[in-house]
């Protein structure tokens, strides 16, 4: 439950940081913190205590693996969420870097 | 013979984008390479073979029984493995972007932009392909990434001042609404432990949906509705369309908006989100008000691309009105997918005339435009007076109210019709000396179609009614 909370503390001060940054790097920043605390609530929604890798090796037995191993889905959307959200940051800075090169914004 | 445990038919019908990525570092080696001449010829091939691999999908999955083709990525079922699953609503959808994307990069070959354009349109075609054939959610949020990425870069290639403001005044809003769809989407999945469309579906055709799950749901469909530009969003698109290429315009008033509405209209289905009458007063609401406020706009504005964009806002905003008030007593539901088909007829007519503008004479272009905006106003004779016909048929039948909201969309087509048809001649043309005849019989397809489904409906509506049935059945 802790780790809800806290996951959606991130998330809202992300939110506050780009409705009232002023500047643009501040508010992609922004961005990037609302991402990350929504990984820390998925990563906390799919917390299994005493929770075992998902892969089954010799000698595990079987009634026990599946009662305990972990859901891999959450690391595989985290990890390609991830990496979006590299590109989708990278992008909006070439941009700016763009718009300031060309004075459109001062 | 099985590649990756995939029939070759399989691979005939979903390999779309892994036949696009290909092309795109073909494209990537030659501009790198600074060999970019051939990059036109190479994009038309990869166009052609989209638009054969559509066609080809489309007709198997008429002459066979089954619904839908799906297959599991790797020969994982889902929840884990990734599912791509076509039937016929997507299908045609998937036709049709293959057709627009043959018209943008028939249209590269004349208009002046630099060659970056060529590996960007392909990304951008590549999220298209990906979102109509992702069975979950989850791929369709990367496909959406894929494409709102690439469109970000195309927003800032024009002749225009302040065009990188523009781009960003565009990303910014659009990275926001694409964190609201993600976290939609953890939501779901945290409460159902699935991505999968048709395992959601089944979760929840029968039990009411989770709060925690109807709050994530409420986000993504608030996404989609952003990046539909319905009111109170539209001012992004207009903006952006009235500065940027056209044909990067062509995308956000044509293929864009029929995208969004395919997924708007598939996440209702999904997740029976039918049942609760606060979303459909809600949506109703915002297209109303789109369409009257859009009107407005569209009648007044004095930039021909600023007009369309107001104007494709309206198609689907009508479209989406007509989606939400049926119900399984009346047709409306039909008419909102034969409105759909007839927006993707007319809205292609209208900006591919002017995209191709290098390449038809005066005396074809012409006649093509006006043809496409003579059907979104809604002339006898042409498609576009189908589903008007018959969406105020019905509504009059059904309710006093529900005609007179249908009256202020079909007012608002008249409104930006006749307007964009005036500001056509302050539209910057160059005059050239020959029509292509590839570029002329591309849109001669849609200028027949718009005839002769004008005239003899039926096929129109079958084909609408397939669409919808199909969507009820394997959404």
């Amino acid at each position: 439950m802790m780790e809800h909370v806290l996951s959606i503390l991130l998330i809202s001060a992300g939110i506050m940081v780009v409705v009232f940054a002023k500047s643009f790097m501040k508010k992609v920043m922004g961005l990037g913190i609302i991402v990350n605390g929504m990984h820390a609530y998925l990563v906390a929604s799919a917390y299994r205590q005493g929770g075992v890798a998902p892969i089954l090796t010799p000698g595990m037995k079987l009634g026990g693996f599946v009662g305990s191993a972990v859901d891999p889905l959450p690391q595989a959307l985290i990890l390609t969420s991830i990496v979006i959200d590299i590109s989708v940051t990278a992008v909006l800075l070439a941009l700016y870097i763009r718009a300031v090169e060309s004075g459109e914004i001062p | 013979m099985k590649i990756f445990g995939a029939s070759s038919f399989q691979i005939a019908s979903f390999g779309g984008v892994g036949v696009l990525i290909l092309f795109l570092i073909i494209n990537l080696v030659l501009i790198s390479r600074k060999k970019s001449r051939y990059l036109q010829d190479i994009n038309l091939v990869a166009s052609a073979t989209m638009v054969a691999l559509a066609v080809f999908t489309f007709l198997k999955l008429t002459n066979t029984q089954a619904p839908s083709l799906s297959m599991g990525v790797g020969g994982w079922a889902p929840p884990f493995g990734i599912e791509i699953k076509i039937f016929l609503y997507n299908s045609i959808l998937i036709v049709f972007s293959a057709l627009s994307m043959l018209l943008v990069f028939l249209s590269l070959r004349t208009e002046r932009l630099p060659n970056a354009v060529h590996p960007l349109f392909l990304l951008l075609f590549i999220g298209v392909f990906g979102v109509l054939h992702s069975g979950d959610i989850f791929n369709i949020f990367v496909y959406l990434e894929i494409m709102t990425v690439a469109s970000y870069g195309l927003v800032s290639v024009s002749e225009e001042e302040g065009r990188y403001n523009t781009a960003l005044y565009y990303a910014f809003p659009m990275a926001l609404v694409s964190t609201l769809f993600l976290l939609g989407i953890f939501l779901i999945y945290s409460t159902y432990g699935t991505l999968n469309l048709y395992q959601l579906r089944m979760l929840c055709a029968h039990t009411a949906m989770f709060p925690l799950a109807l709050f994530g749901t409420g986000m993504v469909v608030a996404a989609l509705i952003f990046e539909s530009a319905l009111f109170p969003f539209y001012l992004w698109k207009t903006k952006v369309m009235s500065t940027t290429n056209v044909p990067a315009s062509f995308f956000f008033g044509s293929v864009s908006p029929v995208l969004c509405f395919y997924l708007i209209t598939r996440m209702m289905t999904v997740f029976n989100l039918r049942s609760i009458p606060q979303l459909d007063a809600l949506l109703v609401t915002l297209a109303v008000i789109t369409g009257v406020v859009v009107a407005v706009m569209a009648f007044y504005s004095r930039n021909l691309l600023e007009a369309l964009a107001y104007g494709s806002i309206a198609q689907i905003a009508f479209a989406l009105f007509l989606f939400v008030v049926a119900t399984p007593s009346n047709n409306l539901a039909l008419y909102s997918f034969v409105h759909l088909l007839n927006t993707m007829i007319f809205e292609t007519l209208i900006f591919g005339s002017l995209m191709l503008r290098g390449q038809l004479t005066g005396e074809y272009m012409e006649p093509l435009f006006s043809t496409g905006i003579l059907s979104s106003i809604g002339v006898p004779l042409t498609s576009g007076f189908v589903s008007k016909y018959f969406a105020l048929y019905y509504t009059l039948r059904i309710s006093p109210l529900l005609f007179t909201l249908s009256v202020v969309f079909v007012i608002a087509s008249v409104a930006y019709g006749i307007n964009a048809y005036n500001l056509r001649k302050n539209f910057h043309y160059r005059r050239i000396a020959r029509t292509s005849p590839v570029a002329l019989s591309v849109l001669f397809i849609f200028f027949a179609l718009t005839f002769f489904l004008g005239i003899h409906y039926r096929p129109l509506i079958s084909l609408a009614e397939a669409m919808r049935s199909s969507l009820e059945v394997c959404g």
